[in-house]
């Protein structure tokens, strides 16, 4: 027996004492341990409870702009309807002077044909115009405003229309109504001579409401009128706020690139149950031969109108994705198998993902004179909070590692869609919608995502 | 590479990675990663395996490095955590693994023959075409040292078991170390 002769366990292990060897990708292991190591504060958001209260602090505070806006309108409303009653009632306050003006005021009332039906109650008096500015356009000496029945139009330029035979003064009227050099004041003005409820009326023949009657003068339509128009702007701003539910049908687009090597790659391991080895290029079937399935997204939407046009909306939606690729393996015969050769297997790797995506938009809205058809664009970011994402190999001795999907991303949004009125207050509408991460969606040192999603949705709305 | 020659340096570098000083952990992972790689190694079947043991091993290590309180060498420690790591890797291996009760067992005692030495890639690959749960025994008994008791508690298996699947481990690797100096013979008489 030689010197150097050992036993079994005296040979492994001096051999093994000092040994060492160089791995193959020691700097990319490097990385991944300080990736893992040298983690950044987890921040608050990746923190469930925090997530939880964030989003039930954003719904109350939601409902609570929502209850304040209610809250407003009705003493807006409460605040009109007692101005109302200041202004003189026309069958209580003015009856004694209705009496005294009927003496002294000239009644005429034009009629065109059955749509102009007069009233002819005690209380529907036309009051005498008197001009305000004489300036030679409007200086009409008829004392005419009439009152329509509820077949008249609701326009109040073809109310104006229907009350002028004579084209010239018409369209004299008219170009004072489009360009008003009526001062602010006039206003006040116009307010003390007719009712609120007699201004909506001739805005809203629809309406029946009694004139009053006092001593002062009758305004000329042509200083109303910007009183009228007014009011339309009032009754918009009543529904300016919204609340709808929209469905998405989305085409998805993981937008996927590997940044570590593609061979050997880090993105695949195997458990040694089964001796399978990776027979593809699995980098290269990530990158370029994905399969992406349709993705849905349902939420809610809510909305208020800011200014004329402009329109702040938000909300809150669900939204499934999922995208699979098929990288095959090999599985090599085992020393104490029967098997002879090599087995191919087909590995269809599944990825899932579910979020809730919280929307903050601004945008322009049209609104048409038919009230019929609007349209509307709209662009901001959301907040994409993930519920669940899930990888799932065909064999589960294969592992994938994407790294860890975050927790919050945030995303570009632009949208443009058609609104159809079907009642002033209720509307449907056809959305296009864009939106775009915008870092990915991975924290991992082998590849980056950032997705994007094009939909097309469905929704209703309900105004109040 | 920079040396770790002192106690005091090594409970500087210590502090310093308890610190997440990323030079520290860097200098610690420059000086320890060949010789665990070769322990990884020694557990898995393929190059990525025991890259994936020694990633996930150091990770551990510099998570958990302010539990280290110098009661053992350093060395000893880290070597600890790659072990555990790569018994975890093959945990679902090992719970699958047949072990038969040793009343049943009838094994051949193995005759301790003596061999002449080999280098360590030479007895590396021997050892990784043993099956997994041969492998892991052999490894924590041959060259970690470990005993049969130690063992069975480690694994969650009897010591009887532990004994068993090692004999049968080395009377494979005697066979492999039998074959390979009978080619070393028929080299040198041609």
């Amino acid at each position: 027996m030689k010197p150097q002769d050992k036993n079994i366990e005296d040979l492994f292990r001096s051999a093994f004492e000092n040994a060492s060897l160089e791995p193959p990708r020691k700097e990319e292991m490097w990385t991944h341990i300080q990736s893992a190591v040298q983690k950044p504060p987890v921040s608050l958001w990746r923190t469930k409870r925090f997530r939880v209260s964030s989003i039930a602090a954003s719904i109350a505070l939601l409902i609570g702009l929502l209850y304040y806006s209610y809250q407003d309108n009705a003493v807006s409303s409460a605040d009109k309807k007692s101005n109302e009653s200041v202004v003189s009632s026309p069958s209580v306050e003015n009856q004694a002077s209705l009496d005294e003006q009927a003496l002294t005021e000239k009644n005429t009332l034009l009629k065109k044909g059955n749509e102009n039906e007069l009233k002819t109650e005690k209380n529907n008096k036309v009051e005498k115009k008197q001009d305000f500015e004489s300036d030679g356009k409007s200086d009409r000496n008829d004392n005419d405003i009439v009152l329509k029945s509820k077949s008249a139009k609701s326009n109040s330029n073809d109310v104006l229309k229907d009350e002028f035979e004579n084209e010239s003064e018409l369209s004299a009227l008219l170009e004072n109504i489009d360009n008003p050099t009526t001062p602010k004041d006039e206003k006040t003005l116009a307010k003390t001579y007719l009712e609120v409820k007699e201004i909506i009326s001739i805005a809203n023949p629809k309406i029946i409401v009694p004139f009053a009657l006092d001593k002062q003068p009758v305004l000329q339509l042509v200083k109303v009128a910007p009183v009228v128009l007014q009011t339309d702007k009032d009754e918009k701003a009543e529904n300016e706020w919204w609340i709808g539910f929209t469905g998405f049908y989305n085409h998805y687009t993981p937008n996927i690139t590997v940044t570590s090597p593609d061979l050997p790659t880090s993105l695949l391991k195997f458990s040694t149950t089964r001796n399978f080895t990776d027979c593809t290029n699995v980098a290269k079937a990530i990158r370029d031969d994905i399969q992406v399935s349709p993705s849905i997204s349902v939420g809610i939407d809510i909305g208020k109108l800011v200014g004329k046009n402009w329109f702040f909306r938000s909300g809150i939606s669900f939204t499934n994705f999922r995208y699979s690729f098929n990288s095959p393996i090999l599985e090599k015969p085992s020393a104490s198998s029967a098997q002879s050769r090599a087995i191919r297997y087909e590995n269809v790797t599944s990825n899932t993902t579910s979020q809730i995506v919280i929307p903050v938009q601004f945008g322009y809205q049209s609104f048409s004179k038919s009230n019929l058809l609007d349209w509307f664009v709209a662009g901001g970011f959301t907040s994409d909070i993930l519920l669940n994402n899930s990888l799932t190999p065909t064999y589960s001795e294969v592992t994938y590692d994407f790294g860890t999907y975050k927790s919050l991303n945030i995303s570009f949004t632009g949208s443009a869609g058609v609104l159809y009125h079907v009642t002033p207050k209720f509307s449907t509408l056809l959305e296009l919608n864009y939106r775009r991460t915008t870092s990915s969606v991975y924290d991992s040192p082998n590849l980056t995502s950032q997705p994007h999603w094009i939909g097309v949705g469905l929704g209703a709305r309900l105004k109040f | 590479m920079q040396q770790i020659n002192h106690d005091s340096e090594e409970r500087k570098l210590v502090s310093a990675c308890i610190r997440n000083d990323a030079k520290a952990q860097r200098i610690l992972y420059e000086h320890y990663y060949k010789k665990m790689y070769v322990v990884a190694l020694r557990y898995s079947k393929t190059t990525f395996e025991a890259e994936d043991i020694l990633q996930e091993a150091f990770i551990k290590i510099f998570q958990n490095i302010q539990n280290f309180n110098f009661d053992s060498s350093l060395d000893y420690w880290i070597k600890r955590i790659v072990v555990n790591t790569a018994l975890k890797q093959n945990r679902k291996i090992l719970e699958k693994m047949h072990m038969e009760d040793v009343a049943e067992i009838h094994d051949e005692p193995v005759a301790d023959t003596v061999f002449a030495t080999h280098n360590f890639q030479e007895l590396l690959k021997m050892i990784q075409k043993l099956s997994t749960g041969y492998q892991v025994i052999f490894n924590l008994y041959a060259i970690e040292g470990y005993k049969h008791s130690e063992i069975a508690e480690m694994l969650g298996i009897s010591e009887g078991t532990s004994k068993s699947q090692y004999a049968r481990a080395k009377a494979q690797i005697q066979k492999m170390l039998e074959k390979e100096e009978e080619k070393i013979r028929i080299n040198q008489t041609a």
